[in-house]
């Protein structure tokens, strides 16, 4: 079944012709010969059947290429032509890990503080030098209780609000909260969740679980564990961290996200992917599912039983988390999907 | 573009970083679409036109003819492209594993938005099966849609040459397509 040559010819010009690059008097010579060759249509046909699909595709990877760098080339993070490359490179790269320790400074100058005078607030010391950027933090349930710095908030109603500052840390002790910056970036925490508001542009989380939902086009995030550093933009994704374990999951549920494990490449991770992060390596999870994520909110469960390390045990698991079908309606407060350490059998790592 | 190019490269090396990111957001699309073909992801295509950006900064100086800036920047990033691919090969995750399995679990959608949704993947999976120099030329032309001369000026290649390989890109890419499509009893 091999074309004759002439059509060898033809199905070249046919490639020309879709570029518009096919000069005319060959377009005459190509339709007389497509009026004789069915071989060469039915050529025809595939070709433009995947060059539809190939523009789909295209489209695709062309649409996040824009997206990831979207706001990314800022004019001024290029220093000066003076200093070297690799100074920027190097301080590029340990930019999360100094961000890092110094979320761990400021927990450690909180916990000897505490220690020593009781009811001492330490955001006294620097708050007035933080970087200019309230931040509002919202109660999403009535029995809510969030602590800013270790001062417990008022609020006890459902709807409450009140202002964080960027530096702060952030521990929801009961129910969900909800942290939203100027750019409309949100952060939902739930009963576990230990935080802290790094800088405008970063969040460290210490451990339990929050979502993160950034729009496009607003800058980004990078979320840091101890584990894996999570950089996004435009995108709403969770991340849950067990201290005691030094284990933290990624799990995105719309967009992309880039996930960096010390020094290796950025994995990038897509909706419905998933990855688990330990000290010893990294383990993938392709999609599972692309059921609807409505946005949390209320649908971020209570208080789970058990501790971790001295910290509260993790939320329950959202139920609107990817790979995961939403439940119907339950009644009165109850956690609206099982913990991690129900559903995998009493380990919250399923490791024992 | 020249004319618009000229004066920007121009502000830009008298320290003008406004005129730079300009400048660079102009050629933004087409060396996302290099860096892609190279590299066959997207997080490490927008790393290496990020970090083609800040060296394009660094070596402006370096720059004799200001109309030159296109080639020589898309250069920067095929560069960038490939340093990052061979980075890739010595320092794959070693632990990192697809879970395909899972991707038979999939529930259901809207089935149009599904279709397309699965039809983009499949393409997505074709395009990274084809050889980087395929992929390239394909994105330049279908995203970009540049003429065969300006991508043979991008490529540093000839115009016979871009026509002759975007041939052969088409024709694998249709062939794997029809494969596929036959495999899975058609599904369009």
């Amino acid at each position: 079944m091999n074309p004759e040559p002439e059509c060898h010819l033809i199905r070249r010009w046919i490639s020309q012709l879709e570029d518009q690059e096919l000069p005319p008097e060959r377009v005459t010579i190509l339709e007389s010969h497509l009026d004789h060759c069915s071989g060469c249509r039915n050529w025809y046909e595939e070709f433009q059947h995947g060059m539809d699909a190939l523009d789909l595709g295209v489209v695709k990877v062309s649409g996040e290429i824009d997206q990831l760098l979207t706001g990314t080339l800022v004019p001024s993070k290029l220093s000066p032509p003076g200093e070297s490359e690799e100074i920027t490179r190097a301080a590029d790269r340990a930019a999360p890990r100094l961000a890092a320790l110094a979320a761990g400074v400021l927990v450690l100058i909180s916990i000897v503080a505490w220690g020593i005078f009781p009811g001492f607030r330490w955001d006294a010391l620097w708050r007035g030098s933080a970087p200019a950027g309230n931040l509002s933090l919202a109660s999403l349930q009535d029995d809510s209780l969030i602590e800013i710095d270790g001062q417990e908030q008022d609020l006890s109603q459902d709807g409450a609000t009140g202002m964080v500052e960027i530096g702060t840390t952030i521990r929801c002790r009961s129910g969900a909260g909800e942290i939203v910056d100027s750019a409309g970036r949100v952060i939902t925490i739930s009963a576990g969740t230990y935080l802290v508001l790094t800088s405008e542009s970063s969040v460290t989380l210490i451990n339990g679980l929050a979502r993160f939902e950034v729009p496009p086009g607003k800058g980004g995030l990078v979320v840091i564990t101890e584990e894996v550093t999570t950089r996004v933009l435009g995108t709403t994704f969770e991340v849950e961290r067990w201290a005691s374990r030094y284990r933290s999951e990624v799990r995105v549920i719309d967009g992309s996200v880039a996930v960096v494990r010390g020094e290796r490449i950025p994995l990038p991770l897509h909706t419905g992917e998933r990855v688990e992060v330990t000290r010893h390596g990294l383990m993938f999870h392709a999609l599972r599912s692309e059921g609807a994520t409505p946005l949390p909110g209320a649908s971020l469960g209570g208080a789970v039983e058990g501790q971790i390390d001295g910290n509260e045990a993790p939320p329950a698991i959202d139920r609107n988390r990817p790979g995961e079908r939403e439940e119907p309606s339950r009644e009165g407060n109850l956690p609206l999907d099982l913990p991690v350490n129900q559903r995998r059998g009493g380990d919250p790592d399923g490791e024992d | 573009m020249n004319l618009e190019i000229a004066p920007l490269v121009s502000a830009a090396r008298q320290g003008d970083r406004e005129a730079f990111t300009k400048l660079v957001e102009l050629h933004q699309k087409v060396a996302g679409s290099i860096a892609y073909g190279i590299l066959n992801d997207t997080h490490l295509a927008a790393d290496a036109v990020q970090d083609a950006y800040v060296k394009a900064w660094r070596g402006l100086d370096g720059l004799r003819e200001d109309e030159r800036f296109s080639a020589w920047f898309l250069k920067i990033v095929r560069t960038r492209s490939l340093d990052l691919l061979r980075h890739r090969r010595r320092k794959a995750p070693e632990t990192v594993q697809l879970d395909d399995a899972l991707d038979a679990d999939r529930g259901p959608g809207p089935p149009e938005v599904l279709e397309q949704k699965e039809r983009g993947e499949k393409i997505r999976k074709i395009l990274a099966e084809l050889p980087a120099e395929y992929r390239e030329v394909l994105l330049l032309k279908h995203d970009q849609d540049r003429s065969y001369r300006d991508i043979a000026r991008i490529l540093g290649t000839t115009v016979k040459g871009v026509e002759s390989k975007l041939f052969r890109a088409r024709r694998a890419l249709a062939e794997k397509l029809k494969r596929l499509d036959g495999s899975s009893g058609g599904d369009h």
